[in-house]
């Protein structure tokens, strides 16, 4: 039945079998066995894909349905399998020891958080505004990847930063969960549905109108699976991007000088949420800046090569060499992107002291660079 | 010269401490066949004698040179005799007893409470003990000196150290068991043996003898006041079938000893009542009847067949019906001296004054009674006659004063009553008037001596004739046996018209009939007659089974105190200095005028103090308490010094202190000593094979309650109960002693017949690698090896040290965590892992990226291309298991081989499922310094929280954030990293602070205190200070 109403939902019945997906793929181009257009016809006709491990593998960013033209949604057909195959005990190998998903899992319990450490003087909060910002999961990741230097407190100070200057004066809540989206993907749905209830509630109570994250994920989450899964939020949810480039003021050349940047559109922002013009806006705007796009861009950009902390592998480590192969034949001298979690990817494969200079590119996220500018 | 090659093949290193094992393993790991001598009971005790516990770092050298297949090791052994030449050389060693089977004992310690002698200052320190805590091997030692003075001077060789030292416990009923082992008649002898025993008893060096047989008599009285009935039961009598003639000691006990050992036996007696002269000859004030017939019925009670008033004339005619024959007919025929007047009306025989007035016949006696004898039986008849209102008794007799046979106390205890005695005086005639005696007439004698055949030469005053007036003679001269009827029976007779026999085997001349007692000796002692049954018995066995005759069983040299021996003795308190207690007697005017026994026994506290005495010449009392306390088989007290004789190509020599008075020859090797070998690559000798497995496992669960140590605190079949209903177990079953060889066989039969996959043994092996760490121990290892032969897969969880020894106090917490471990184990069991320690990369995870080698400390692991892509690969000869790799591996490509990082959550899972007891800790440690604080806090009893559970890491830098905020998921209220103080890790890891403090920011993220986390650490071996930190630990959290 369940599979079924997946097939039903993303339309995997309308698979002609053209394997344009499979063309597309970024995985099954680095890993033969691997095959959206076959995993489909499994399903179709009733394989097996449960205890198959490369059901883990999909990245889910979405690039095979931009080909597809029956319109297949194959990254949430993915996702149906994956809760199906959990609910039957199932998962995927975990990256980081499993540290990221049981955290997320410990977030739906009963829990007085004290995450906002970050916050430092000079950066403007109130108790009660309209405007809330949803830090997500940047306090923690800011301590789990210390080791690749992830800027996980200033992207969050930094968001903080660009609200003041554009006159806004957010909340944050210090209860705020993880939006959920990992375990979403992951297939661990029960959970999922926990941390997005306990945020509902919290966002609900704080009165905010408007929700602001920096963040893909969390954006993408809040504003599109919240709504599918436990009912929308009252809030508008907006990114960091959408605003930044809406109501630009007047900016001030940054002071370290930086010439081209490139730009890694987050699946969740782009393919998944159609916003692949704000953060283009918002850096091209800024003084002294010229974007150069990578090869691959916008709809056809080539995802940071994880996703949901699974089944990472030496596949994925190829991916990320290859866009930041890509990223730095554009000459750029920066690599901006707007999710945390493509920087944390690109900064793993680049740890790696033997990734040659031809794939090694400063990593920036969008909101540090505007704020640094504002 | 072929056996010339073979023999350079091999070693012999003499030596047992540390550096010969060291030695001995390079010898052997060089293909060598290796013989380790040590005059030492276990590895590790040089120099000789040192009892205390080796070092833990040397422990694995010790285990691994005690476990390796091509060392034979040999303790308690010495060199001897060296011959021959380098390349052949003929060794001779005597390995000296240890009275426990090293491969039988499990070292469970059953017998060691059980065993009454302390040897030692405390209460600790028993005769059974082990050489020292976790010896290696660890098998217990029996402390002997030897065979104890009195119960070498016993003819039947009773266990009186044995008795007395459970007297001395206060444990009667353990007392009269070991009595019961060698003499069916303890209230008998403990009355009226001659006690040859206090003859000899070394505490008359000091004072006076201990009271042996009143203390016989004291555990007699309190048993059938008890009413305890024998201990001994017989199996079914399906031997064939065997007669005793004769129902006196000397046939009882042999009929005893036939039925328990299955023969059908029938005892003929000729009387109307059994016992012989026990029952008709001994005084009823010294002997009460009733005694003897509750002996008697205990052993009939073995289903002996007892034919009264059945006189035996015809031997042939029973040897027909039956296959073997003691004849055990006594000396019941009374002896009168050819003098004139002997056969007067008026002039009684010993034997039928006493018999009749035993049996309750009327005997006519005068006023006046004068008897004729000066032995024991000479003194029952006149004290008998004193009972039976004969106004005047007196007695005369050869002998001086000084030599008449009669015990000196049984002469007192005559004369106390008023018996008057005249030596020295020769009987001449009877004289009467008109028939009626007047009396005797006597010489003095100046000189008397018997020959060896029992001839006299007598030398009288002349002159000296005079008449000892009395009106009744009883003749107390000695008896002898009524062999009327032999004289058709093919039977030979002495001189001293005695039956002849072989007086080592009793055998006569005529095959399958054999004879003792007084019938063969004279008259002698109960005890004597008692030994002439058991050895009838022996040899009656012996024929029936068509072996050799043979004399006396072997007893060890008796022993000789040496008087710093006995002076430390009694400073130590293993002896009181009390004087030798008094037995009651009733007094002589009430005694003389009734049947009452005259003596009265010791009190209940005369006893102990007697016991007290003892100064325990042999330590071991040979009580067979731990006998019966082992469910092994383990001890063999008969065990001898056994001579060895092995051919060597080399000999070295790594402990000089092993030789004495025996040089070897100038070429030997005096061992080097080798450096250390780090302990950590010492590993069972196992096989390699390949432990992969498709599809759902099959686990069963063996549970070992280790002789009680786990059984007596933890409720095994609640244990088995529950785990039956884990996931994935199809079989449960409890093995008593998994350690043992038969242990091993019945786990690998159910493996068979259930077709598990794994097996998850709850015991006290801990870890379910081949390597032998700090903590292991020569039972683990021996299971081990035997177990791992099987092809299934071991989880090993130690619920011995880490439940039952440590929360013995709390048995239904401690079941509880030996639940939770076992469900752990079940849960890591089902899936599979190679049991090793290595760090393993999955090829499809590895990124590459090389953090693995970065953070390897032995430089184990190194990305490498492989095809197009670079991969991290293991050098296993150099890779320690410390896991680092894997903590730290971003994609968990690395895995530290067991025990996975799935098998870890599992394991975390497990524990921490059930709510009981809550709340739980978890503490992780390292499989080193950490993990052995536990072990020792176990073996040393000291308690710690019975809510924490203990999870081994081969070292903490395998841990990782995930594992540890797993916890925190599942419940844990703290969670406790125990490592290595800083620069002791044996992996040279160092992740383990930066992990703590990074874990920590992450829990006071998520709003939880930051001390429910913390880093510590134990130095090696530290029991207290585990059980300290993890108490001081848990009151916080």
């Amino acid at each position: 039945m369940e599979m079924e109403k997946a097939i039903k939902e993303t339309h995997a019945y309308r698979c002609l079998e053209c394997g344009k997906c499979t063309a597309v793929c970024p995985l099954a181009r680095l890993n033969s066995i691997y095959s959206p257009r076959l995993t489909v016809e499994r399903a179709l006709w009733g394989g097996d894909l449960a205890h198959d491990r490369l059901l883990w593998s999909c990245l889910t960013c979405g690039a095979c349905s931009e080909r597809c033209q029956s319109d297949v949604a194959y990254a949430e057909f993915i996702r149906h399998l994956r809760t199906q195959a959990w609910k039957g005990g199932q998962s995927g190998e975990c990256a980081h020891g499993g540290a990221l998903q049981t955290l997320m899992r410990m977030m739906t319990k009963d829990l007085k958080q004290k995450r906002l450490g970050w916050l430092k003087r000079g950066l403007e909060v109130v108790e009660r505004s309209d405007t809330l910002y949803f830090v997500g999961c940047l306090p923690y990741l800011e301590v789990i990847f210390q080791d690749l230097d992830l800027p996980g407190h200033k992207i969050a100070r930094s968001t903080v930063k660009a609200l003041n200057r554009l006159g806004i004066t957010p909340m944050v809540l210090e209860n705020e969960r993880c939006c959920g989206h990992d375990l979403l993907w992951e297939g661990d749905i029960d959970n999922f549905r926990r941390l997005a209830e306990l945020n509902l509630q919290t966002i609900e109570e704080s009165g905010a109108q408007r929700v602001v994250t920096s963040c893909a994920e969390c954006y993408h989450t809040l504003a599109v699976e919240y709504p599918r899964y436990v009912g929308g939020l009252k809030a508008e949810v907006i990114h960091i991007s959408e605003l930044l480039a809406q109501e630009l003021p007047g900016l001030k050349a940054s002071r370290k000088p930086i010439k081209r940047v490139t730009y890694q559109d987050p699946c969740r922002l782009g393919r998944f949420s159609g916003l692949y013009e704000p953060p283009r806006q918002v850096i091209v705007s800024l003084p002294g800046v010229e974007l150069v796009e990578m090869e691959r861009n916008r709809a056809q950009a080539l995802c940071c090569g994880t996703s949901c902390w699974t089944n990472c592998g030496a596949d994925n480590k190829e991916i990320q060499v290859e866009r930041l192969r890509e990223a730095k034949a554009t000459g750029a001298e920066l690599l901006i992107t707007a999710c945390p979690k493509c920087q944390i990817h690109f900064r793993c494969a680049m740890s790696d002291e033997k990734v040659g200079q031809e794939a090694r590119i400063e990593v920036e996220d969008l909101v540090v660079l505007a704020a640094n500018a504002l | 010269m072929e056996w010339q090659e073979e023999h350079r093949q091999s070693s012999l290193v003499i030596g047992g401490d540390v550096a010969a094992a060291r030695v001995a393993l390079k010898l052997a790991q060089e293909g060598q066949r290796v013989h380790l001598v040590t005059r030492a009971p276990s590895l590790g005790q040089a120099p000789l004698g040192n009892l205390l516990p080796v070092e833990p770092p040397l422990l694995p050298e010790l285990l691994a040179a005690a476990s390796h297949l091509q060392i034979t090791l040999l303790t308690n052994a010495q060199v001897t005799t060296v011959e021959g030449r380098e390349g052949n050389y003929s060794v001779t060693l005597l390995r000296h007893p240890r009275y426990v089977d090293e491969e039988r004992c499990a070292a469970c310690g059953r017998c060691e409470p059980n065993c009454p002698v302390r040897i030692g200052r405390g209460s600790d320190g028993r005769a059974i003990h082990p050489p020292y805590t976790k010896s290696v091997p660890a098998a217990y030692v029996i402390e002997k000196r030897g065979t104890a003075p009195c119960r070498a001077a016993c003819p039947i060789h009773q266990r009186a150290p044995g008795y007395i030292a459970l007297i001395r416990e206060g444990r009667y009923e353990e007392a009269w068991r070991a009595i019961k082992e060698e003499n069916p008649f303890p209230s008998i002898c403990g009355r009226v043996c001659d006690h040859r025993c206090e003859d000899e008893c070394s505490r008359q060096r000091v004072d006076e003898s201990v009271s042996v047989r009143a203390l016989k008599r004291f555990v007699a009285d309190w048993a059938y006041a008890k009413g305890k009935t024998a201990p001994l039961k017989a199996p079914l009598a399906e031997g064939p079938p065997v007669a005793v003639v004769g129902s006196g000691p000397a046939g009882l006990t042999a009929a005893r000893e036939l039925a328990l050992l299955g023969y059908r036996v029938t005892v003929f007696e000729a009387l109307p009542v059994p016992g012989g002269m026990m029952r008709v000859e001994i005084p009823s004030f010294r002997l009460p009847p009733e005694l003897i017939e509750r002996e008697i019925d205990e052993i009939l009670a073995l289903g002996i067949e007892l034919k009264l008033n059945s006189r035996v004339e015809d031997i042939g005619g029973l040897l027909e019906e039956y296959e073997a024959l003691f004849l055990a007919l006594g000396a019941h025929r009374g002896r009168k001296l050819p003098i004139p007047g002997a056969d007067l009306p008026g002039v009684l025989v010993n034997t039928d004054f006493l018999r009749r007035v035993n049996l309750g016949q009327e005997v006519e006696l005068g006023e006046r009674v004068l008897v004729l004898g000066g032995g024991d039986v000479a003194i029952d008849v006149a004290r008998t006659a004193l009972r039976l209102d004969a106004k005047r008794v007196e007695m005369a007799c050869l002998e001086s004063r000084e030599g008449m046979p009669a015990y000196p106390w049984e002469i007192e205890a005559a004369e106390a009553e008023g018996i008057v005695i005249h030596p020295s005086r020769a009987f001449k005639e009877i004289v009467h008037t008109k028939g009626r005696i007047t009396g005797v007439q006597c010489l003095d004698v100046t000189f008397m001596e018997f020959d060896e055949d029992g001839r006299l030469t007598l030398e009288t005053r002349p002159g000296s004739e005079h008449l000892l007036p009395c009106d009744t003679v009883i003749f107390a001269i000695g008896q002898d046996p009524d062999l009327g009827f032999l004289s058709d029976g093919g039977l030979e007779v002495t001189l001293r018209r005695t039956i002849a026999v072989d007086p080592k085997t009793l055998a006569t001349e005529k095959p399958g009939v054999f004879a003792g007692g007084d019938a063969v000796t004279g008259t002698a002692f109960v005890v004597d007659a008692i030994a002439a049954g058991h050895r009838a018995a022996r040899s009656i066995d012996r024929y029936l089974r068509g072996e050799r005759l043979r004399g006396e069983p072997f007893l060890p040299p008796k022993v000789e105190l040496t008087e710093e021996e006995i002076a430390q003795r009694l400073s130590l308190g293993l002896a009181s200095r009390r004087p030798r207690a008094q037995i009651a007697t009733l007094p002589p005017s009430k005694a003389k005028r009734s049947f009452r026994e005259v003596e009265l026994g010791f009190t209940e506290e005369q006893a102990r103090a007697e016991a007290e005495r003892c100064l325990s010449c042999g330590l071991c009392s040979e009580c067979l308490e731990c006998e019966i306390a082992c469910e092994t088989g383990a001890i063999n007290h008969e065990e001898r010094p056994l001579e060895l004789k092995v051919q060597v190509g080399s000999i070295l020599l790594a402990d000089a202190h092993e030789l004495e008075d025996l040089s070897l020859p100038p070429e030997t090797i005096n061992a080097p000593s080798l450096p250390t070998p780090p302990p950590l690559t010492l590993r069972l000798p196992l096989e390699e094979r390949d432990w992969r497995l498709d599809g759902e496992p099959r686990v069963g669960v063996f549970v070992c309650p280790c002789g009680g140590r786990i059984g007596e605190v933890i409720d095994v079949a609640e244990v088995c109960r529950e785990a039956i209903s884990l996931p994935g177990v199809v079989h449960t079953q409890e093995i008593p002693y998994a350690c043992l060889i038969e242990g091993a066989e019945s786990i690998h039969g159910a493996i068979t017949a259930h077709n598990l996959h794994q097996a998850v043994l709850a015991a006290c092996s801990c870890c379910s690698l081949d390597q032998i760490c700090y903590s292991c121990s020569y039972q683990r290892v021996r299971s081990k090896v035997n177990l791992l032969r099987s092809p299934s897969f071991f989880e090993f969880v130690n619920i011995r040290e880490h439940c039952a020894l440590v929360h013995g106090d709390e048995p239904e917490l401690a079941t509880e965590k030996a639940k939770d471990l076992v469900a752990s184990a079940v849960a890591r069991a089902r899936l599979m892992t190679v049991p090793l320690p290595k760090a393993q990369v999955e090829a499809w995870r590895c990124r590459g990226c090389g953090t693995c080698e970065e953070v390897c400390p032995a430089e184990a692991i190194k990305v490498r291309e492989d095809g197009e892509r670079l991969i991290a690969q293991v050098d296993l000869s150099l890779c320690t298991g410390c896991g680092a790799c894997a903590a730290l591996c971003p994609s968990g490509a690395v895995t530290a081989g067991h025990i996975s990082d799935r098998q870890l959550e599992v394991t975390l899972e497990a524990l921490l499922a059930s709510p009981n007891p809550e709340p739980k800790v978890i503490v992780f440690s390292c499989n080193w310094k950490a993990y052995n604080g536990a072990e020792m806090a176990g073996l040393q009893g000291i308690s710690y929280p019975p809510n924490v559970r203990l999870i081994r890491l081969q070292c903490l830098g395998r841990l990782h954030s995930g594992l540890i905020l797993k916890a925190f998921e599942l419940g844990a209220a703290g969670v406790l990293m125990l490592g290595c103080p800083p620069g002791e890790c044996e992996h040279r890891s160092e992740g383990a602070e930066d992990l703590f403090k990074r874990t920590q920011a992450l829990l006071g993220l998520l709003g939880i205190n930051k001390k429910r986390l913390r880093l510590d650490s134990i130095p090696l071996g530290d029991g207290r200070l585990f059980a300290q930190k993890v108490k001081r630990f848990v009151r916080r959290v």
